[in-house]
């Protein structure tokens, strides 16, 4: 496996407040007689990625490409196993490698990053009051009852709840209601960048649609940074201003999420963009290509090109050189040996 | 031969709990076509799955339907009201499964878990139809292979767990075609699969109805779904149907305001970045607390004061579709012009 690095391109409007080096996230596999090490599933495998301060950018791919563990490494809730994850608070000048920072480091920046989960059915304690959910950042770092108090209104009302419902219990609310909730919570310490996995994907339309809005508009009032993880590429479309493409553990394409949308580089790029369903029956009809197959175990990865089983273009060198992720005319990049010849197809913008 | 299979006319069912009543379907309309695929959209709560459990009779307690008729047309012309059948009677056995089949969302709690998928998929042919163990596997093995399931054969004495979820939901289809049904029931079939996988899955559904000629009613709260297979769209809204129309029309020229704000809230790919979608105010309301007067009333933009909150519109049929809002009622409609006072 080839381990060179290329430099990847970032934004140029804003500088960059997270850079992601080569990251791995490898987990022990172990089973049988005494449990014998037997394998190892490399999650996340050689990642590069930057986030520029103020922009959202949108993680993609299918179940079991290791998004959700690269979110999760962000915010070191894994060990990571190698690379780096460099992090600037806003105003600082210098970098933190968070992937090796002290646990007291770590503490001091949960403020500064933070999680939005997907399911508020299961991400919030059902004994706690909204108070005490939303507030907890907040007494945990001491802060005076009645400053969490006003604290937690001000946010309540940011994300449309009504301060007065502070000593209900999360059962008392809608699905909605709650994500709001697990927003609010996310936001009441005023953090920088904003990890958000899946956290749409449990909504029903109208309140995704809300939901959608709200995390807008934060951004705009907040300035925030946001890593959106989704599966659902029109939601991905909708809020991002990169998008990265996820496979087996790699990133296999970045770019401005309209470039990326209109003229993929990457052929699994392409077939994720063929299978979102039309947005209206006239549509229908349009000739695209059908990804067959699966996605490999990450434990036992194709040699070569991750992608190879699967690609209609692959060629020798696809089944034994893994391509590296390349930069690309404008500000793009792209882990394909044929990303020059290929024309493959997106939606007309 | 009819070219209606299933005629539903003012079907309620009700769970009468011990906090009150919930009218999970409350009067609901549907008409569905040989060979032609209906989706039923709507938001949680408005009672889709509950139809489909009332069609197939397998409703848990203390839910029961309590109205309405569900005419269902045979092949050789003989008629049956499901709606008037013993869930538990021996004519009502025969139609599930064998003339009407049902696909789950999720497989894996669907599928009994220790049981092969082949000796699942056969003992459908068994109980229904007089074929030997030895028919019924090779059928299986057939059909396995229609759903293109790679080594069928070897797959027969797959367990559940050792297939994929795609794979998986292959195997399920396979099941719900077995006794080559006349109806398929598809609840929330790709919802718990990716988009990749979702695409193979809903290009399969298409093939197999253009070659068998079934019918497929599919529930689903994801417009794109809708737009990808549907012939004909039922809109639910609190049990009722507030639309039915033929795809094309429901997206090019939406009737319901309720069908038009769910158009609105789903973010498209011709949207730009940032453009701010549209959203319905307010929340489903709680089913023990029904609005007075239009079912939509609390969250409608298009509500008429003094109208639309004291009286219930009837489902007004148009030209091929029907609507269930004042707008389109003949006595009504240019009440709802003028007033233009609308509720805040």
């Amino acid at each position: 496996m080839t381990d060179v690095m290329q430099p990847p391109a970032t934004a140029k409007t804003a500088e960059s407040c997270l850079e992601v080096r080569n990251l791995k996230m490898h987990f022990g596999q172990s089973g049988g007689f005494f449990r014998q090490k037997t394998g190892v599933v490399k999650a996340v495998d050689g990642v590069d990625l930057t986030v520029a301060d103020g922009e959202t950018v949108g993680l993609v791919g299918e179940s079991g490409c290791g998004k959700s563990t690269l979110g999760r490494a962000i915010l070191r809730v894994y060990e990571p196993t190698s690379g780096e994850i460099r992090y600037r608070r806003r105003g600082a000048g210098d970098w933190i490698d968070l992937a090796r920072a002290s646990p007291k480091t770590m503490t001091d920046l949960r403020n500064d990053i933070r999680m939005i989960f997907q399911d508020p059915f299961t991400s919030l304690n059902a004994r706690q009051t909204v108070l005490e959910a939303i507030g907890q950042p907040l007494f945990a770092r001491g802060v005076a009852r009645s400053e969490v108090r006003d604290r937690v209104a001000m946010i309540m009302g940011k994300v449309g709840l009504r301060p007065e419902f502070m000593p209900r219990y999360p059962h008392a609310f809608s699905g909605g209601e709650r994500q709001r909730i697990v927003i609010a919570r996310a936001l009441v310490v005023e953090p920088h960048l904003v990890v958000a996995d899946e956290a749409v994907s449990a909504l029903d339309v109208s309140v995704r649609a809300q939901t959608l809005n709200l995390l807008q508009d934060l951004q705009d009032d907040f300035n925030l940074t946001y890593l959106f993880i989704s599966h659902d590429l029109s939601v991905v479309k909708h809020v991002s201003d990169h998008v990265a493409v996820m496979y087996v553990g790699r990133i296999v394409e970045f770019a401005p999420s309209a470039e990326i949308f209109a003229r993929p580089l990457h052929p699994y790029t392409a077939s994720l963009i063929a299978a979102i369903p039309v947005s209206s029956p006239n549509l229908r009809g349009r000739p695209r290509a059908e990804l067959t197959g699966e996605i490999p175990d990450p434990s036992k990865p194709p040699p070569g090109c991750q992608f190879h089983p699967r690609c209609a273009f692959a060629t020798e060198a696809c089944r034994k050189d893994v391509p590296p992720l390349r930069p690309m005319a404008g500000g793009r990049q792209v882990a394909c040996h044929h990303a020059e010849e290929l024309e493959l197809a997106g939606i007309p913008a | 031969m009819s070219d209606i299979l299933l005629e539903i006319r003012n079907l309620s069912t009700y769970f009468e709990t011990r906090s009150g009543v919930v009218k999970a379907v409350d009067g609901l309309d549907l008409t569905l076509r040989r060979n032609h695929t209906m989706c039923v959209v709507g938001e949680s709560g408005s009672g889709k799955s509950m139809t489909a459990s009332s069609i197939l009779q397998i409703l848990k307690r203390p839910g029961r339907i309590v109205s309405g008729e569900m005419i269902y047309h045979f092949r050789d012309g003989r008629t049956v009201d499901i709606a008037r059948l013993d869930p538990n009677s021996k004519q009502m056995r025969a139609i599930r499964g064998k003339y009407i089949s049902m696909i789950f969302q999720e497989p894996m709690t669907s599928m009994s878990p220790v049981h092969t998928i082949g000796s699942q998929i056969s003992e459908m042919m068994l109980v229904h139809e007089d074929v030997s163990k030895a028919e019924a596997k090779a059928r299986t093995i057939e059909l396995l292979t229609r759903v293109r399931i790679p080594d069928a054969a070897a797959r027969f004495s797959s367990y559940p767990f050792q297939l994929s979820g795609g794979m998986r939901q292959r195997a399920m289809i396979a099941m719900a075609l077995a006794c080559r049904p006349d109806l398929v029931i598809a609840d929330e079939p790709t919802t718990a699969l990716d988009v990749t996988t979702q695409a193979n899955v809903l290009n399969l559904m298409r093939e197999i109805q253009r070659e068998s000629g079934i019918s497929i009613m599919l529930i689903t709260h994801d417009l794109g779904v809708v737009a990808e297979v549907a012939d004909d769209v039922t809109v639910m809204y609190l049990g009722r149907t507030m639309e039915q129309a033929n795809v094309f029309d429901l997206f090019n020229a939406p009737k319901h305001p309720y069908t038009r704000a769910l158009l609105g809230s789903v973010p498209r790919l011709d949207l730009q970045r940032g453009e701010r979608l549209t959203q319905i105010r307010g929340m489903v309301p709680n089913p023990f607390a029904r609005p007075t007067g239009c079912p939509f009333v609390t969250r409608c933009p298009e509500r008429r004061f003094g109208l639309c909150d004291r009286q219930e519109p009837d489902l007004y049929r148009l030209d091929g579709s029907t609507s269930r809002c004042f707008q389109h009622d003949p006595v009504h409609a240019a009440a709802w012009a003028q007033n233009d006072e609308v509720l805040a």
